[in-house]
């Protein structure tokens, strides 16, 4: 395929946990996606770069039932879930934050944390008679503690500021214990005291065995999390390869700098 | 002492009082509600009270049910509904054509009733859930006109006439009371075990999961919550309730039509309670049962024959002040005004 010179210095080992397969998607007659690959391994922080409007928040759009895709395929351990719906993608172990931090706001920051619990054998009637299991409480203060936030669980979640919101929706995504968390953005609009506990948070996390799929803007950031790196342009693969060797490659810099 | 520092006092004891209020145990609370109006017919039949006055709790009690049923889909899962008198309406219409064609006891037909405004409530959102805000809103008050004009076209069940509970006897097998007060009894054990059922929800991972759907759908999917079967559910649990309730009204009234059921105002007027009283709160329904039920009961039986229609110009007065001065509801006001920001949690 002629998209996507790979620069593969590094040596990627483990299972692929999400393979993302020439996916292309039109609204009307713009196409924001047009056959995008990406594959993200067991264990792995893998960064999406590109410049504005390069596809990267419709490529996670696409991947997470979002938006139907026009064509292409989206695969979670092996099981292709292209287009399943938002919910099903999520039980099937694949959670996401967004780029604007959202969270429910009139709720607690740990009811916004219980709502992320497993649902995937979830009896009705239960939700009804029973409150969370104690585990899922345990696990989820444990988590807010992970982020800091532990003093803030019985507070409102409007009442936080947006590092704070942040933090806590990669807190919440991680609550199911997923395979693999697709983080939109997790450093913009956070201050840059803030920036630097997300970055640690997703470093330690990564360490007792998440893995990530990151989209960011901040290139100190990137360079420091991702070990692996796609560049996106025009919603398409440009570049793949170690941080440091694509991020200065001549087209990189051209679909950055337009020079 | 100025005007002014007796006036600060006056609103300090009031916040005293609430604080007081609201950090009593749960069963407490509902025993403040439900104990002394066990006391109603017994101030009734000694001649305390007129009829008029238990006749207007009995239905405060009916109403405090229903507006807790339509605050499930309505203030919790926040999908409003002007269609709710349909689910009345069936759980009214099967209780009295068991009952007066079938000889079939209300133990069973009430019941039942729920079951099927229950199959018709899932009907209604099975079809509506797919639309938004007012456009569910629309749908679902087309809906309620629809089976009106069904029901009073449809000879089976007495068409615009209804159906009259001639030839029933009083009994306990024919749930028809006599004498009639023993009905309030009835309406509050209803309204006692729906306030039970939803304060469990409310503390439940439900009533968390129909919060956030409520605030945001698409971030409640992104948190893997199937919003449509949680909708659902909201809606066959709402519905269920509001039949219930129909079944009772008509074993109360003995009578049914189309309406007394179906009309406009019924839809309105289920929504009115929680909306007055604070949605997706569990004091909200009956607060705004209060407020709403006494003043339609006392301003219709005042102006009757006279100035017919006044007690609605009386009762959108009423509906402009919580408008205006209370919009997120009555509880809610109480709460933000008295409730201590910091450190008073209650829901622990």
């Amino acid at each position: 395929m002629s998209d996507g010179q790979t620069t593969d210095t590094v040596r990627r080992t483990t299972d692929p946990v999400l393979t993302v397969d020439n996916v292309t998607k039109s609204f009307g007659g713009v196409t924001a996606l047009d056959g995008a690959t990406l594959e993200v391994r067991d264990g792995e922080i893998v960064g999406v770069v590109g410049p504005n409007g390069a596809g990267k928040s419709t490529l996670f759009n696409c991947i997470m039932g979002v938006y139907e895709l026009t064509d292409g395929r989206v695969e979670l351990d092996g099981t292709d879930i292209s287009s399943q719906r938002t919910d099903v993608i999520v039980n099937s172990g694949m959670s996401r934050t967004f780029q604007l931090a959202r969270v429910f706001p009139d709720l607690t920051v740990r009811e916004n944390m219980l709502i992320n619990q497993e649902h995937r054998n979830e009896r009705l009637v239960e939700t009804l008679l029973s409150p969370s299991d104690q585990e899922v409480y345990d696990r989820a203060d444990e988590l807010l503690e992970f982020v800091g936030l532990e003093k803030l669980a019985s507070s409102p979640a409007g009442e936080l500021s947006t590092g704070q919101k942040k933090l806590l929706n990669i807190a919440g995504t991680l609550l199911s214990d997923p395979e693999i968390v697709l983080l939109d953005e997790p450093a913009a609009g956070v201050n840059p005291g803030l920036v630097d506990d997300i970055a640690q948070s997703i470093l330690d996390l990564n360490d007792r065995g998440a893995t990530f799929c990151i989209i960011e803007h901040d290139m100190d950031m990137i360079r420091s999390l991702s070990e692996y790196l796609y560049v996106l342009h025009n919603g398409t693969n440009l570049e793949q390869g170690e941080p440091e060797t694509v991020l200065q490659k001549e087209a990189v810099l051209e679909a950055y700098f337009g020079q | 002492m100025s005007v002014a520092d007796r006036y600060v006092g006056g609103v300090d004891r009031f916040r005293v009082y609430y604080q007081h209020l609201a950090s009593l145990p749960p069963a407490v609370q509902f025993g403040l509600v439900f104990g002394p109006a066990m006391l109603f017919p017994v101030l009734y039949t000694t001649g305390l009270t007129s009829w008029q006055f238990l006749n207007t709790m009995t239905l405060t009690f009916l109403f405090i049910g229903l507006g807790h049923g339509w605050n499930v889909i309505g203030g919790y899962a926040g999908q409003i509904s002007l269609g709710h008198a349909v689910m009345f309406a069936v759980g009214a219409y099967t209780t009295a054509v068991l009952l007066v064609y079938y000889g079939i006891t209300p133990w069973i037909g009430i019941p039942l009733g729920g079951v099927l405004a229950s199959a018709a409530g899932l009907i209604l959102g099975g079809v509506t859930f797919r639309l938004r805000y007012h456009y569910f809103a629309l749908a679902t008050l087309a809906a309620a006109l629809a089976v009106e004009s069904l029901f009073n076209r449809w000879d089976f069940i007495g068409a615009s006439v209804g159906l009259q509970y001639t030839g029933v006897e009083s009994g306990l097998s024919s749930f028809v009371f006599e004498p009639r007060w023993i009905h309030f009894y009835a309406m509050w054990v209803f309204a006692l075990l729906v306030t039970l059922l939803i304060y469990r929800l409310h503390h439940s991972r439900l009533g968390i999961y129909l919060k956030a759907i409520n605030m945001d759908q698409e971030l409640a999917a992104n948190a893997g919550l199937n919003v449509f079967r949680y909708k659902m559910y909201a809606m066959g649990l709402s519905s269920f309730i509001v039949g219930v309730g129909g079944g009772l009204y008509v074993q109360y009234v003995n009578f049914v039509s189309p309406v007394e059921t179906l009309d406009l105002v019924r839809n309105v007027e289920i929504l009115l309670i929680p909306i007055i009283g604070g949605l997706g709160t569990v004091f909200g329904p009956i607060v705004g049962a209060f407020i709403y039920m006494p003043t339609r009961e006392y301003t219709r039986g005042m102006f009757a024959g006279t100035l017919v229609g006044v007690d609605w110009v009386i009762f959108g007065l009423v509906l402009l002040l919580v408008v205006i001065y209370a919009p997120h509801g009555l509880v809610n006001r109480l709460r933000d005004t008295f409730g201590n920001p910091k450190g008073g949690e209650t829901d622990e």
